[in-house]
């Protein structure tokens, strides 16, 4: 099947398969911030912006991608400039391992452009979708805020 | 694994897809894939409703709230009457999932599951909901839904819509007991609402998640309390009733006879609430 999309803003048009993820297919084209954690929608590190929400890519399919906008973190940064959320995940020390790091820069993303200044307890809701497994809550929560101070 | 996908465009387009041995209808994919991945189930084809624009739509009128069946637990969160009409179906929905889940999975996907632990479910048997079927039959959600994963729906037929009566209520609750508070699978849910008369219960009811086959209303209990002061007198009697009416299994997730005990005692939050009357 044929897909058009927006793709980080450029336009795409790409064969898929009826049955292929967009996970895997994002990755097929090169994306490879969206990582495979789970499968399954537990875990968030597949986590992309599809027209303005942020979903998991694990759980829809290549072909639903069809006429929508996408952000992957590859889009965020601009001209070699990192977008705010991701300068802040890295001066407030908010990435261990960084496997969970691209999901959780997207459903950041997608928070701040719903609600640009959020309290502790909504970012807190806003990123309950994305697991940690180094247990670097605190200062992902943090690096969230910072963001959203310096918008 | 291997199916093919089509989004039809209108609801005479899916009503001929889905009429096809092996496929099956989809809106945001939460729970079907993941089905798809367990191998539980192996379509031949998948048919997805998401770009049916006359299936995506909240009315709303003097008697009652209709939900079309493409709408998200993300857009029904953003209407903004909601919360203020069925406190009871708002704090549900914002408990399923995460952002990515609500996103994405639909209050109709959410019946169609037919988990005995569907939390906009519970909020939905309590609130008297009614499910609107493609052949023109409107049914109660306690009849629609029949065991877990098992509704009426006939094969070839869809949902359209949510109808969900107005009703006012003095208080509301809903509450899961689980693992943690996101992304969690109920160990035990329950809600209630309660209208109040003077200085004793003029109305109410109750249900429970995860203690049967299918969410499961306590209408007995509901006659019982009928002009019934809440204080812990009544909470204890009320608590040793559920007890025996709740008829859950042994799961990963916890005992049958935990789930008995956890159901009993949450009646309790009555008393903590502190509701008066």
């Amino acid at each position: 099947m044929l897909v058009r999309f927006n793709l980080n803003g450029e336009e795409i048009e790409s064969e898929v398969r009826d049955d292929e993820r967009a996970l895997d297919f994002l990755r097929r084209i090169g994306m490879k911030s969206v990582k495979e954690g789970c499968g399954e929608g537990e875990c968030g590190a597949c986590t992309i912006i599809v027209n303005g929400r942020n979903v998991v890519s694990c759980l829809m399919l290549a072909p639903e991608l069809d006429g929508t906008e996408v952000w992957t973190t590859e889009g965020l940064s601009f001209k070699n400039e990192l977008d705010p959320i991701q300068k802040a995940f890295v001066d407030e020390g908010a990435i261990q391992c960084g496997f969970c790091t691209p999901g959780m820069v997207m459903s950041a993303k997608a928070l701040l452009m719903k609600n640009p200044q959020p309290t502790v307890e909504e970012i807190k809701k806003g990123m309950e979708g994305n697991l940690c497994r180094c247990t670097g809550y605190f200062k992902i929560i943090e690096a969230v805020k910072k963001a959203a101070d310096e918008n | 694994m291997s199916y093919s996908f089509i989004s039809p465009r209108d609801e005479k387009e899916l009503k001929e897809e889905i009429s096809a041995p092996g496929s099956f209808t989809m809106s945001g994919g939460t729970d079907l894939l993941v089905k798809i991945r367990m191998g539980k189930i192996s379509p031949q084809k998948i048919v997805s409703t998401s770009k049916i624009s006359t299936l995506h739509f909240i009315d709303e009128n003097d008697d009652e709230i209709v939900i079309g069946s493409t709408i998200t637990h993300a857009e029904l969160l953003e209407y903004k009457p909601l919360r203020e009409a069925f406190p009871v179906l708002f704090d549900a929905i914002y408990t399923i999932g995460s952002p990515q889940i609500r996103n994405r999975g639909t209050l109709v996907g959410n019946v169609m599951n037919a988990s005995p632990a569907g939390d906009g479910l519970l909020a939905l048997y309590l609130l008297d909901a009614k499910i609107e079927i493609s052949n023109g039959d409107a049914v109660n959600i306690d009849e629609f839904v029949v065991s877990p994963g098992r509704t009426i729906l006939p094969k070839g037929e869809y949902v359209k819509s949510i109808h969900i009566p107005k009703s006012k209520w003095d208080h509301h609750y809903f509450e899961k007991v689980g693992q943690r508070n996101s992304m969690t699978i109920s160990i035990v849910s329950i809600g209630w609402l309660i209208k109040c008369g003077s200085e004793a219960i003029e109305n109410l009811r109750i249900a429970f998640g995860s203690v049967a086959p299918t969410i499961l209303r306590l209408k007995d209990v509901e006659k019982f309390s009928k002009g019934k002061k809440i204080d812990e007198k009544f909470v204890h009697v009320v608590s040793d009733m559920v007890k025996e009416r709740v008829n859950p299994i042994d799961d990963v997730r916890g005992s049958a006879q935990y789930r008995k005990k956890l159901c009993s005692n949450l009646m309790y939050r009555m008393v903590e609430e502190g509701i008066k009357c």
